[in-house]
């Protein structure tokens, strides 16, 4: 009996629990050793607030990363990892309409933001990424009023993505090596990151 | 003893599953709006759907798809749509001109781009208008920002409009997030107790899918009320300051004079 009434006080501090405007991941991207993740608070009559989330898989640390102030209400929608220390950022306004997504690099090392793109492309799923581009299978209405998918090509100067392939969004689980990362909860909504390597595993909130 | 305690626990475990929709045992009630037309093929396929499932709805139009008002032949179309938006007893609001982030912009270009489409549109708005993106709507930590937030929304309250944002976020318009629109939606109603919610009627995506959307909304339980049931401004009629007749709005008019112009230079 005090096992149902238990059951019964959780569910519903659970329910209220749920109603809170908390920060959540909303996307994801791993080197292996260091895990990526974008992150957006949303409260009412206020304009989302974004930033990073960097782990440590080997420490299991985890550390906030600024976004530059005209990306920092900007949903992280995708994040490519880059050679020399680079991480690419994809982010869109995604509130009534989506618009134009942008490409930042961020070089980690030396804590330096740098616009690179442009994407003319408002709704997508798929991803084709190469070294040097990102391909956008946008999907868009032609004339006749048919949905139609439309491949757009984003050159990324002077960066070098590490991680090419066909990518479908979101993204929310990546195991590389020895480490696995996989957001949890409803998706683009997700409210933890688990993280492990071996047999270690960690929990983190945004 | 035990019997009671167990009826009367069983009873609040399943409640939220054998009455109402959501998780605290209510239903509630929402409108659904319709954002950036009207388009000359979904338009009237959403129409269909809404007089179907008796459902009431809110358009916020885009002024640029009037150009030149009645006198442009090639807006016959929109005004049309429009037509038949009020037969039906829909409500009509502004998106403003174009679809343009607002805060972005000078204080004459936000000025131009709420007053511009308004002597177009006259004869149908209410008095409700929705920012694109929300821009301005928002608040935001940023002082500078905040001061072009608020002289946009500034803008729209002289102009004589209320602003109309949304309780409920569909991303109807993200191929990624429509996988899981329904769930979210129905998720949402509950979340935010119902309220108003946004769509995009020049998608196709949403025309197919609304119909199920809607039928899905009242098997949860939750009803469908006008507007003015979230907000009571949206049934008066539109201010004279809206429709130009101001001294402020003096730009706007020679605007229109100007599109009237061209228009007879093309007519002759």
């Amino acid at each position: 009996m005090k096992n149902i009434f238990t059951f019964t006080f959780a569910s519903l501090l659970l329910t209220t629990a749920a109603c809170a405007q908390s920060p959540v991941f909303t996307s994801l991207s791993s080197t292996g050793g260091t895990i990526f993740a974008g992150v957006k608070l949303e409260s009412k009559g206020n304009e989302p607030e974004t930033y990073l989330i960097k782990v440590s898989s080997a420490e299991m640390t985890s550390d906030k990363i600024a976004l530059p102030s005209e990306i920092s209400h900007r949903e992280v929608v995708a994040l490519f990892p880059a050679e020399k220390n680079l991480l690419v950022v994809m982010s869109q306004k995604t509130v009534e309409q989506g618009d134009k997504p942008q490409f930042h690099s961020f070089d980690t090392t030396k804590k330096e933001w740098k616009k690179l793109a442009e994407a003319d492309c408002i709704s997508f799923a798929k991803l084709k990424v190469e070294k040097e581009a990102v391909t956008f299978v946008c999907v868009e209405t032609n004339a006749k009023g048919d949905e139609v998918e439309t491949m757009k090509k984003v050159a990324l100067k002077g960066v070098t993505l590490t991680q090419t392939g066909d990518v479908t969004l979101p993204l929310a689980k990546i195991e590389k090596d020895a480490v696995k990362a996989e957001l949890l909860g409803d998706s683009f909504e997700w409210k933890e990151l688990k993280v492990g390597v071996d047999k270690k595993e960690k929990v983190f909130r945004p | 003893m035990k019997k009671f305690i167990l009826t009367t626990t069983l009873s609040v475990l399943f409640i939220p599953f054998s009455q109402a929709a959501c998780p605290d045992g209510k239903t509630y009630k929402v409108h659904f709006t319709f954002d950036d037309g009207p388009h000359e093929v979904f338009t009237p396929k959403v129409l269909d759907v809404l007089r179907d499932e008796k459902v009431p709805g809110t358009f916020f139009v885009l002024g640029e798809k009037f150009e030149g008002g009645k006198k442009n032949p090639a807006t016959k179309s929109a005004y049309a749509t429009l037509d038949r938006i009020k037969r039906e007893g829909h409500r009509i609001g502004s998106h403003t001109y174009n679809h343009i982030d607002h805060p972005l912009y000078s204080a004459a270009r936000v000025k131009e781009n709420i007053m511009k489409p308004n002597p177009w549109l006259k004869d149908y708005l209410s008095p409700v208008l929705r920012l694109p993106y929300g821009g301005g709507s928002f608040r935001n930590k940023n002082p500078a920002v905040q001061a072009k937030n608020d002289m946009v929304m500034n803008t729209v309250k002289k102009a004589g409009f209320k602003h109309v944002g949304w309780d409920i976020d569909t991303n109807d318009w993200d191929a990624k997030k429509r996988p899981t629109l329904l769930p979210t939606l129905l998720r949402d109603i509950c979340r935010e107790k119902g309220g108003v919610v946004l769509f995009h009627d020049i998608q196709k995506y949403t025309v197919d899918h609304l119909r199920e959307w809607i039928k899905a909304v009242k098997k949860e339980g939750h009803t469908f009320g006008p507007l003015e049931d979230f907000v009571p401004e949206a049934k008066k009629p539109l201010p004279p300051e809206a429709c130009g007749e101001d001294s402020s709005l003096k730009g706007v008019k020679e605007l229109e004079g100007d599109v009237g112009r061209v228009l007879d230079k093309i007519k002759k």
